[in-house]
């Protein structure tokens, strides 16, 4: 694909933008049209240096351009037939000439009849009409020619007709901006008023300001050019002073001002008739295109002063022309010395041995400090540092990503269930199977054996159930769901009978909304099964719920007559006989906490410590529980007194305590369940992980077999 | 049956076997009816709740001063009623920000609660345990007994600390651009892992054993409703 | 008005509160112990209106879907039942009455029983495929862990097996040492992590409680 390359920083772009993706240098230039062919001046100023350089993309301004089309001996097109619209036409049709060639013409003014009138009071002529500008005769009108193209101007024919080379050129706006210039009437009156100055003094005087009287703004580069000036300035000072009178203060169109002369590239063409060429760039926009007339810019006589000088010097100036280049021009606007060049461009080399600048923006300048190899040379970046350094691991990441994004919008198709999936079946077995193991177990109990050893636990429980006194009140923290209602019931229901054959009296409080329900249910259901006639108010009274967590834990801890007052059913609760004398924790002979939750066993610990003695704490928890509370039991010194946990503790208190109780009639069933949930696990893991297994063998022969 | 009343023991037990088999027909997927003794049961549990919770706390902690006393009541209850009221103020929508100080208040004593019990009850005896073993002096313990009580010491000290050590998930990124731990703490997490499924499985079984009593329960429950009516009839 | 109520404020309030409670754990000072008392006792009050509270946010949500009509309503409409029925109940009758004890026996009860035995079968069910789903060390050691710990916790077929049985086999003593290790090296991280995070919270590090 052709691309355009920057001339800022040299990156391609794509043909049709305008401005540089890269950089925001443009690339096209402020052209009316863009140009289609290729013309002679184009190749001349321009080569393809650089890959994907447009020919229809100029970086010079064409004017420069037809230049040096016109210094490797091409003509520029005739540019007669030019319409109103002229100035939009591509910049390779238009002829750039010699700006001032036109001022040293040699064809009569007569001939020219276009000429402004400042203009030709520049060069002398008699102002007797105005003056139409060659710009006329193409039909363009109206745009007011800048103020300095008529500075210097000087005589007229005579000035033109002594001009150097039929090579020259009068460059092109000379002629078209003086079109339709509404010049100030003073300045006309200016030149009118001082006749006597016209006639230029034919003495060289360089000390002579030739812009003496012009206004102060338009002397800023004659300031910095006013003490020595180069022997080029001189001569154009003398040129200036030959065909054109002495200026008159504020005759600023008098004069040609050096810097003006001084604009590179520009070679001066006479007499051949010019073509519309497009301004510099710096002009457009202000300036309409230059019309190439065929009459002669000037039909002012310029001053013989001006024709001599012009004579003298203009071999040397023709050199100089062709070397100045921009930075050149900078630096003669930056010298005090006013050495307009420097002395090494006087030593310029033929102009055939001056390398021409081929890439970069000064493209096709002669005499440029080259860029390229030295300085600035434009490779494109190594192929290894365009390359991003990405790892298998990201590749995989990236890859996965896309993947997500691809399938994003893509409907994934729902497979119809038509049977009933494995997941389903092998939970409906494995939980026939349980349910026949219960049954069983329950019916037959071909495995009636009691668990034999005393554990330590219940031990330890035992001893302390034992030291209650009759009637001892016993604190009964019960934190119960309804699920692990039975196994808490068969935990608990031996120690609680041996606590209600002593005639206990408990106070139940729960930490859980569903643990006040189920309080009540334990004590009923345990004195049911024992024969024993506990009955509410009477055996044990309920405090209810007691929200907050660890909080309010900690508030029951330090105060429990003032935070639980009254009784589940708003009774006061502390007045009784029995819990008069209870104000503090430690006041219960007896703490029992029965919880399936680990969390709140072991917050109700955390949070009782210190309040009550060890050895009246005793924990009944689930199995899942015991785990949790073994540290807290096995630690040295031991922050909790006992742990019965799940049926086989119930199982061993029971048996050990001599009173079948609700353990033992689930424990024939229970230890057959178990064992039924044994074979299941072993049988189950062992198929899935043969599954596994022949999975992974499969896969990697597959993957061998590639 | 748990009542005098047998036609309401007989109505309950009904309904309890009624009540199990239709919640073990979710084992074979959701259906209407199992739904809807979720959402019944749901609502029978937030009644008793709210019920309880006003029993227990809310009336003679917040009502019955005011209904005994109402001068001192008002003075004693001035700050929790406040509390309450902006707490309240959470179900509008303009004025939930107020409630947010009630919560912080809340929020504020819950923590401090946590925090005291952690280091109290947990962290200072935990710590305690592990390096208790060790004290031979204070260790009432025979001689023989000294030997395997300092070996399984050393087990349950090196077992804490590599359980701990799973935990800590501080790492520095390698020069290969990948951020792993040191090689040490890696092999100690290894470790650690092994105890920690040790933990968690010996958790999973006392679950599971949990589970067999209260299959075990429901399975006699219904048997013995069975027999009852066979019994009956 | 409403940047004395914003976070700053909040902050402040459960820097306090926490700080007093939080002492009185280490410090005995009977103001200290008092003010102590105070803030958990309107704790516990806040903790029982706040539960009040969701009850009521439940029956709002309910409500309006049975005004709605929506295809939950009938599913709202029992929530609601169940609850007046709860309340008439518990609220009028008492805890203690028996319609109240008939309604846990016969149908609280045996609903969460039930529920629990399929989360029973549930978890065995997965126990099973744990090694199809990853097949480690770890998951080989929990496992084992698990069928030793049911092996050690029944006889087997009546029979008690002298090294899985009794409190000095070799399964009770890895469990008491070996298990407690695990655990107790959990239990301290669990604590360690409640008081970094308590920490955090009451010194607005973090704001659970909203702006």
């Amino acid at each position: 694909m052709e691309t355009q390359r920057c001339p800022m920083c040299g990156r391609p772009n794509p043909p049709e933008l305008e401005v540089c993706q890269y950089c925001q240098a443009r690339l096209k230039p402020l052209w009316a049209e863009p140009s289609t062919g290729s013309s002679e001046a184009r190749e001349a100023g321009i080569s393809k240096s650089k890959p994907g350089l447009e020919p229809e993309e100029p970086l010079l301004p064409d004017w420069l351009i037809a230049s040096r089309g016109q210094m490797s001996d091409e003509e520029p097109p005739q540019s007669e037939e030019r319409g109103e619209d002229a100035f939009l036409l591509p910049p390779e049709e238009v002829e750039i000439d010699n700006f001032l060639g036109d001022l040293f013409s040699d064809e009569p003014a007569e001939e020219k009849e276009d000429v402004p009138e400042w203009l030709q009071a520049l060069r002398g002529e008699k102002i007797s009409e105005p003056q139409s500008s060659p710009l006329s005769e193409s039909g363009e009108q109206g745009e007011p020619l800048p103020f300095w193209l008529g500075l210097g101007t000087g005589e007229t024919e005579q000035a033109h007709a002594e001009s150097a080379s039929a090579e020259e050129k009068v460059p092109p706006f000379t002629e078209s901006p003086f079109e339709g210039i509404d010049f100030d009437s003073d300045l006309l009156s200016l030149e009118e008023e001082k006749p006597a100055e016209i006639g230029a003094q034919p003495d060289i005087q360089p000390s002579l300001s030739p812009f003496e009287g012009i206004e102060p703004f338009l002397l800023e580069e004659e300031k910095l050019l006013s003490e020595s000036p180069s022997p080029v300035e001189e001569k154009t000072a003398l040129r200036a002073e030959e065909t054109a009178p002495l200026p008159a203060e504020g005759d600023w169109t008098s004069e040609t001002p050096p810097w003006l002369e001084a604009l590179p590239g520009l070679e001066w063409e006479q007499g051949e008739p010019r073509g519309e060429e497009m301004p510099p760039e710096f002009l457009q926009g202000v300036v309409p295109p230059f019309v190439e007339a065929d009459e002669e810019l000037s039909e002012i006589e310029f001053p013989e002063w001006l024709n001599q000088v012009e004579r003298s010097i203009e071999p040397e100036l023709e050199a100089v022309m062709d070397t100045l280049t921009p930075p050149a021009i900078e630096m003669l606007a930056d010298q005090e010395e006013g050495e307009i060049v420097p002395k090494e461009v006087e030593e310029s080399h033929p102009q055939e041995d001056i390398p021409i600048e081929v890439v970069g923006p000064l493209h096709g300048l002669r005499g440029v400090l080259p860029a390229e190899p030295l300085v600035a040379e434009q490779k494109k970046p190594s192929k290894a540092l365009s390359e991003l350094l990405v790892t298998d691991k990201q590749r995989a990441q990236a890859e996965l990503f896309l993947r997500l994004i691809e399938e994003e919008g893509k409907p994934k198709p729902i497979p119809a269930a038509k049977r009933a999936k494995p997941h389903t079946l092998w939970r409906a077995l494995i939980f026939l199977a349980l349910v026949v193991a219960a049954t069983i177990g329950y019916l037959l109990a071909p495995f009636s054996t009691p668990p034999q050893e005393l554990s330590v636990g219940v031990f330890d429980a035992m001893q302390a159930v034992n030291q209650l006194p009759a009637q001892a009140p016993v604190l009964l923290i019960v934190d119960l769901e309804g699920s692990d209602f039975a196994e808490m019931q068969a935990t608990t229901g031996a120690m609680l009978d041996q606590m209600m054959i002593k005639g206990a009296f408990f106070v139940l409080v729960s930490a859980n909304q569903n643990g006040a329900l189920q309080a009540d249910r334990l004590l009923r259901e345990v004195s049911r099964l024992n024969g024993h006639h506990y009955q509410p108010s009477v055996g044990w009274v309920n405090l209810g719920y007691l929200p907050g967590g660890a909080a309010g834990m900690q508030a029951f801890v330090q105060s429990l007559t003032e935070v639980m007052p009254t009784t589940i059913d708003g009774d006061a609760a502390w007045q009784s006989d029995r819990l008069k004398n209870i104000r503090t924790l430690s006041d219960f002979n007896l703490v029992v906490v029965i919880t399936e939750d680990s969390t709140r066993a072991r917050q109700w610990l955390e949070q009782m410590k210190g309040h009550v003695p060890v050895s009246r704490l005793i924990f009944a928890v689930s199995a899942q529980v015991e785990p949790i509370l073994r540290p807290y039991y096995e630690a040295n010194p031991r922050q909790v007194q006992s742990v019965l946990a799940g049926i086989r503790d119930g199982a061993i208190y029971e048996t050990q305590a001599a009173r079948r109780g609700w353990a033992m009639q689930l424990w024939d069933a229970y230890t057959f369940v178990v064992m039924m949930g044994i074979a299941l696990i072993f049988l189950g893991s062992l198929v899935y992980a043969l599954f596994a297994l022949l999975a992974r063998r499969k896969g990697r022969a597959e993957r061998e077999g590639r | 049956m748990n009542f005098d009343q047998p036609f309401l023991d007989l109505l309950g037990g009904a309904l309890g076997l009624l009540l199990t088999l239709l919640v073990f027909s979710y084992l074979l997927g959701d259906h209407f009816l199992v739904r809807l003794i979720f959402y019944g049961y749901i609502g029978l549990m937030a009644g008793y709740s709210v019920v309880i919770a006003f029993n227990s706390v809310i009336y003679p902690l917040l009502v019955q001063p005011l209904i005994d006393n109402p001068v001192t009541g008002w003075i004693q209850t001035a700050v929790p009623l406040l509390l309450c009221g902006l707490l309240l103020l959470k179900l509008s929508t303009r004025l939930s920000k107020l409630g947010n100080l009630s919560l912080a208040f809340l929020v504020g004593v819950g923590l401090a609660a946590l925090i005291g019990g952690a280091i109290q009850g947990t962290l200072v005896p935990q710590l305690s345990a592990v390096i208790s073993p060790f004290d031979l002096e204070r260790s009432a313990m025979a001689a023989e007994e000294r030997f395997s009580a300092v070996v399984q010491g050393f087990l349950m000290l090196f077992g804490t600390v590599t359980t701990l050590t799973y935990f800590h998930f501080g790492a520095r990124p390698r020069a290969s651009g990948l951020a792993r731990r040191l090689e040490w703490i890696e092999t100690f997490s290894w470790i650690g892992q092994i105890f920690i499924a040790i933990a968690l499985g010996l958790i999973f079984a006392g679950l599971l054993k949990a589970g067999f009593v209260a299959l075990v329960e429901r399975i006699q429950t219904m048997v013995n409703f069975v027999i009852t009516l066979q019994g009956g009839f | 008005m409403r940047s004395f109520l914003r976070s700053p404020f909040s902050t402040l309030i459960t820097l306090l509160t926490g700080l007093v409670v939080l002492l009185g754990y280490f410090l005995d000072i009977e103001p200290l112990r008092e003010l102590r008392f105070r803030f958990l006792q309107w704790a516990v009050l806040l903790a029982a209106v706040s539960l009040m509270l969701g009850v009521f946010n439940l029956l709002r949500v309910h409500w309006s879907r049975l005004r709605e009509s929506t295809s939950k309503a009938l599913y709202s409409l029992t929530f609601l039942g169940g609850f007046v029925l709860a309340v008439l109940m518990a609220g009028l009758l008492g805890i203690q009455h028996f319609l109240t004890h008939a309604v846990v026996d016969y149908v609280i009860v045996p609903i969460e029983a039930s529920l629990f035995v399929v989360i029973l079968v549930t978890l065995i069910y997965a126990l099973t495929r744990s090694l199809q789903n990853r097949f480690s060390v770890f998951s080989l050691v929990f496992l084992l862990t698990v069928l030793f710990s049911l092996l050690a916790s029944v006889p087997l077929l009546g029979v008690e097996i002298p090294f899985l049985h009794g409190g000095e086999s070799i399964f009770a003593i890895g469990q008491r040492v070996l298990g407690a290790a695990g655990v107790r090296g959990l239990l301290i991280g669990v604590a360690l992590g409640s008081v970094i995070t308590g920490i955090r919270v009451l010194f607005g590090l973090d704001r659970p409680y909203g702006e």
